[in-house]
């Protein structure tokens, strides 16, 4: 089996393409950190942004909040920081005491805003439950999502710009570099057999119709394990060192750029555990996405068909996303994508729910069981499309 | 060992590619016979276990080869009539890839590699990728690759297609050095592939079974329908139109024909032994094959 595993890795990686995939991945992943932290005057900014960030540490209570609010208001109240125009009374407070105030701004948004929203959310559900049209299932959700709601406790906040970083090319650039990584490495792994007629010499040979499949699916699985290193491992090294890896005990809804992509999410993770939660999801969408294009592999003699085929189920997904998110029932159908799910944010950006049989199911394990039992299927498939091939032409 | 083919039946659709094809073979060289057509890959595929029968088994010492799976495999060489590589490989990664395959060892593996390419005279090539190889060196390769794993059974569909005749030669030397303790069933329209190294010879036709005999057994078919005859330029264009011309020579006197035939062709014709040549010609009716 080793020797067989070690000609098929052979077949699918040779050190022309490793050297041309690897050095584009890392300029890729490179070339998306500097341009975003350019883009944003990162490392002009980044003492600022640091101590805006660093302002205050630790969760975010009324009574940890008192000195920060004390001396905002102090600063509001103070008189010299107004002028008298036309009668009115103007705030106009010096450039120093505005550089102040704008440090504040961040931790003031998140106390105000995020940290308060999961108790509003539940206000507004208990208002919901007192409507007398509601249905059985509607009330067993809503007191799903207010359980679930009130265990989030308030934020813990500091710098955590390393996991902003991470949380937009998951969001963004991620799925995109592994899906071509993908189609690019598996696409040829059955279809080239039959391309280049060594179906008929490795069908009729002892190992031919179980080994070689197994033997197939490791090596896929090695380069799967390898592109997600090489594609997440690049990013995470080079935003590390950038920006530091600080911030992994922060709530994971106090990102920077973002603060409410995730702020009716009932989930509460820090920003470490998302990360762990999140490249977990994300591998086994690749895994999910990698049997799929082994499937049409092995249905297919041409390649590039094998990759017409594949490519737009990854892509035409997160294209209608990007294009029109706004209505709840297209993308709670497009979110059953391999590529929505590697983005990982509509799994778990808000309450999503069912009612089966009197149990709350949420999308989220639905989602995630239904993507472990189709690459089960679709594995099982392949073998058998390679097992009962027959070599007629 | 004997492998016996049991009403083995291929149906595409409408047509029969092979039709209830029974043969019975054991240790020796068998030649197969047939027109482009006839359904000689067909067979050989499904004996290969590349393709399903639609009807009828394959059975090696009576257990049919579905049922020993990879046993069978295990004793099984099979070079197709175009077969398979990668372009990139050595041929010392394509040997070993197909060693691996077929189950042997690392340790035997090379030994088989570096054994076979010396026999097939690719020694010097095998660290070259095989897409710099001609087209003789490949079917050497594949030659090579049939014999891995020392196969009981041996089948090579049409292994001298594209060859030159030097190195047609040359594989034909090569088979009847291995084919010692093995089934080889070698498929070919080149009559002269098998005329001197089987032992016996399968003619197919339309998928079915025509002729089986040694060379001898079937030239001897055809015992008394070969003439022998020189004629004028103008003359032979007549019989040409009408007969199936197995040989034509230009002389000085005139052009010597051999012309398989019921009946005299013409009444200078002479009866001369026959050849499997003949015979080929007589029941596929096929000159430009030869």
């Amino acid at each position: 089996m080793k020797m067989m595993l070690f000609y098929e890795l052979k077949k699918m990686f040779n050190l022309k393409k490793i050297i041309i995939c690897g050095t584009s991945m890392i300029a890729l992943c490179a070339i998306i950190f500097f341009g975003r932290a350019s883009s944003l005057n990162l490392f002009e900014n980044l003492p600022d942004i640091k101590q805006k960030l660093n302002i205050f540490s630790g969760e975010i209570t009324s009574e940890n909040m008192k000195p920060i609010l004390q001396r905002y208001e102090e600063i509001i109240n103070d008189p010299n920081h107004y002028t008298e125009v036309d009668g009115e009374r103007i705030f106009t407070p010096s450039a120093e005491i505005r550089t102040e105030m704008d440090k504040f701004e961040y931790i003031l948004f998140l106390h105000n805003s995020i940290n308060s929203w999961p108790q509003r959310m539940i206000d507004r559900l208990q208002e919901n439950l007192t409507d007398p049209g509601i249905t059985p299932a509607q009330e067993l959700l809503i007191k799903q999502n207010i359980e679930m709601l009130s265990k989030k406790g308030n934020l813990i906040v500091g710098y955590n710009l390393f996991y902003d970083y991470y949380n937009s090319f998951l969001k963004n650039f991620a799925p995109f570099l592994l899906g071509f990584l993908m189609l690019f490495f598996l696409a040829p792994v059955f279809s080239n057999e039959y391309a280049t007629k060594m179906d008929g010499l490795i069908l009729s040979s002892k190992h031919g119709k179980k080994g070689v499949i197994i033997a197939k699916f490791f090596a896929a699985f090695i380069g799967i394990n390898a592109f997600f290193i090489l594609v997440f491992g690049t990013y995470i090294l080079i935003a590390g060192i950038a920006v530091g890896f600080s911030g992994g005990q922060t709530s994971f809804t106090t990102t920077l750029h973002d603060a409410f992509q995730y702020v009716n999410s009932p989930y509460n993770f820090t920003m470490f555990q998302f990360l762990l939660f999140s490249l977990a999801v994300s591998w086994g969408a690749c895994i999910g996405f990698g049997v799929f294009i082994l499937f049409i592999s092995s249905k297919i003699r041409n390649t590039m068909t094998v990759s017409a085929i594949s490519l737009p189920v990854f892509i035409l997904p997160l294209f209608f996303y990007a294009v029109d998110n706004s209505r709840d029932e297209f993308t709670g159908i497009i979110n059953f994508s391999y590529g929505r799910i590697m983005q990982v944010a509509p799994l778990i950006d808000r309450f999503n729910g069912f009612v089966l049989l009197g149990n709350v199911i949420m999308l989220k394990d639905v989602l995630l069981i239904l993507l472990s039992v189709t690459t089960g299927m679709l594995a099982f498939f392949t073998y058998r499309s390679w097992k009962k091939r027959e070599v007629a032409n | 060992m004997e492998l016996f083919i049991d009403r083995l039946t291929k149906q595409y659709g409408a047509k029969l590619a092979v039709d209830r094809f029974t043969l019975k073979l054991s240790k020796g060289i068998y030649g197969l016979l047939g027109p482009n057509g006839s359904g000689k890959t067909t067979l050989l595929r499904m004996i290969a276990d590349v393709l399903r029968p639609t009807s009828g088994e394959i059975t090696v010492d009576g257990v049919d080869i579905r049922r020993l799976d990879e046993a069978y495999r295990d004793v099984l060489g099979y070079l197709p009539q175009d077969f398979g590589y990668y372009r990139d490989f050595t041929a010392i990664d394509y040997l070993m890839y197909l060693s691996a395959v077929k189950g042997l060892k690392k340790n035997r593996a090379e030994h088989q590699t570096k054994k076979l390419l010396a026999f097939v005279g690719l020694e010097n090539e095998a660290k070259n990728k095989i897409k710099s190889f001609s087209g003789g060196m490949r079917q050497r390769l594949g030659i090579a690759q049939a014999l891995l794993n020392d196969p009981g059974i041996l089948i090579l569909d049409e292994p001298t297609a594209g060859l030159d005749p030097q190195e047609r030669i040359r594989f034909r030397n090569i088979i009847s050095d291995i084919s010692e303790n093995k089934i080889v069933l070698l498929s070919t329209h080149i009559v002269s592939d098998i005329e001197y190294i089987a032992g016996q010879v399968i003619m197919m036709k339309n998928g079915e079974l025509l002729k089986q005999g040694t060379v001898q057994e079937l030239a001897e078919l055809v015992m008394g329908k070969v003439w022998s005859f020189a004629l004028g330029a103008q003359e032979t264009e007549a019989i040409k139109a009408k007969h199936i011309i197995a040989n034509l020579k230009h002389t000085e006197n005139g052009v010597e024909l051999r012309i398989v035939a019921d009946n005299p062709p013409h009444e200078k014709a002479v009866s001369v032994p026959p050849t499997i040549e003949d015979t080929y010609l007589y029941y596929f009716n096929e000159v430009n094959a030869l």
